[in-house]
């Protein structure tokens, strides 16, 4: 077998199963190799005889390649480098186009938020003022005078702090409230009070119960082609936080430590 | 031998070689084949994985011979990935040791 044959074939075997890019450098690689080869007087055929069988050898490096070892939507979408693409800018269309909506509510937000810190401020400083006036004026006015001054200022300054207590014991809950559905939302994981144990019940053989496993390992665990449309809603979860859907798995692995101990199981029937 | 045993030792060389200088690919897999039965094509995929766990990176040299050669360099995570693999290495290979003689009681 000649050097284009040989890298023709592993070519085939390769195509569809990995990224374009990828495949490409993988094929660089090679005829680096036979390259070399070839400089130390080395035949073709003598080269491919030593690679191995074209078959084989793209077996191994679709095992050894996180994307290739059937991996479910990720790797769809490591497939489908283009589509991915085309999402991206259309994410950016939207985020541009839909500007005057988000900008206004973000708008109101703040300033509603403004306004009610202003109020308590206010409150709080013009109480505090008054109440000074009252004291200072201690002097030259008629007792009742300072005397309901100072009463006033006691007054407003009370009204302050339980304003600002009100404002905070809100935003306390609200905060507490988001932190509650935050996995629920974004990783697609009931939240620690309820679901949590029912669902690490599961069998999911390779992946244990690592929390950091959970977000991807129903989707890795399913095949390929039926789920296409019921990824879709995640894909779209991870693209709005701004790196793409593989970059995100990707991370998610690396942080597991998954790779090594997977790849190997995996290895056998390859 | 073992398919999963020859590629964990395999990719524990590469490391270590690539962690005494760096070295482009035909080299690595001459120096490995000298020593060890391998189908040659199978250390590029074990290179290409180390390289994509940040354990080595690459760059490209002219060579004197044609075109430019890619070279492979250990990261200092890489260094610490193959401490690591010698020490498990040594731990279990002084366990099989034992077993083997029987001293195992």
């Amino acid at each position: 077998m000649t050097r284009f044959d040989y890298l023709r074939e592993l070519e085939r075997y390769l195509r569809g199963r990995l990224p374009r890019r990828e495949i490409d450098e993988i094929l660089r690689d090679y005829a680096e190799y036979f390259n070399e080869g070839a400089a130390q007087g080395k035949t073709e055929t003598e080269i491919a005889m030593k690679m191995g069988f074209p078959r084989d050898l793209a077996e191994q490096i679709l095992s050894e390649s996180r994307v290739g070892a059937g991996r479910g939507w990720r790797r769809r979408f490591r497939d489908q480098g283009e589509y991915n693409y085309w999402f991206k800018i259309l994410a950016v269309v939207l985020i541009v186009l839909l500007s005057p909506v988000w900008l206004s509510v973000l708008g109101v937000l703040l300033g509603t938020a403004l306004a009610v810190i202003g109020t308590v401020l206010g409150l709080l400083i013009a109480g505090i003022v008054v109440f000074i006036a009252g004291v200072s004026s201690v002097s030259w006015l008629v007792p009742a005078g300072w005397a309901l001054l100072m009463t006033v200022g006691v007054g407003l300054v009370s009204l302050g702090v339980c304003l600002f207590g009100l404002l905070w014991l809100t935003v306390r809950g609200l905060t507490q409230l988001a932190q509650k559905h935050r996995y629920s939302v974004f990783r697609e994981r009931p939240s620690d009070t309820s679901g949590g144990e029912p669902w690490r019940e599961q069998p999911r053989p390779p992946y244990g119960g690592a929390d950091s496993r959970e977000s991807f390992a129903p989707g890795q665990s399913e095949a390929p082609s039926d789920e296409a449309g019921a990824r879709e809603p995640a894909f779209g979860g991870e693209e709005e936080s701004g790196y793409g859907p593989d970059t995100a798995g990707e991370r998610l692995r690396e942080e597991s430590g998954l790779p090594e101990q997977e790849e190997e199981g995996g290895n056998p029937d390859a | 031998m073992n398919t999963q045993f020859r590629k964990g030792a395999i990719e524990m060389c590469v490391l270590a070689l690539i962690g005494r200088r760096d070295m482009y690919g035909y080299e690595l897999v001459g120096t490995i084949a000298a020593h060890i039965d391998i189908s040659e094509g199978t250390v590029y995929p074990i290179l290409r994985r180390l390289t994509m766990d940040g354990h080595l990176t690459t760059y490209l040299r002219e060579s004197p011979s044609g075109p430019a050669r890619k070279y492979y360099t250990i990261t200092p995570q890489g260094r610490k990935y193959l401490q690591m693999l010698i020490q498990e290495w040594g731990n279990l290979s002084q366990m099989v040791a034992t077993i083997l003689r029987g001293d195992e009681q």
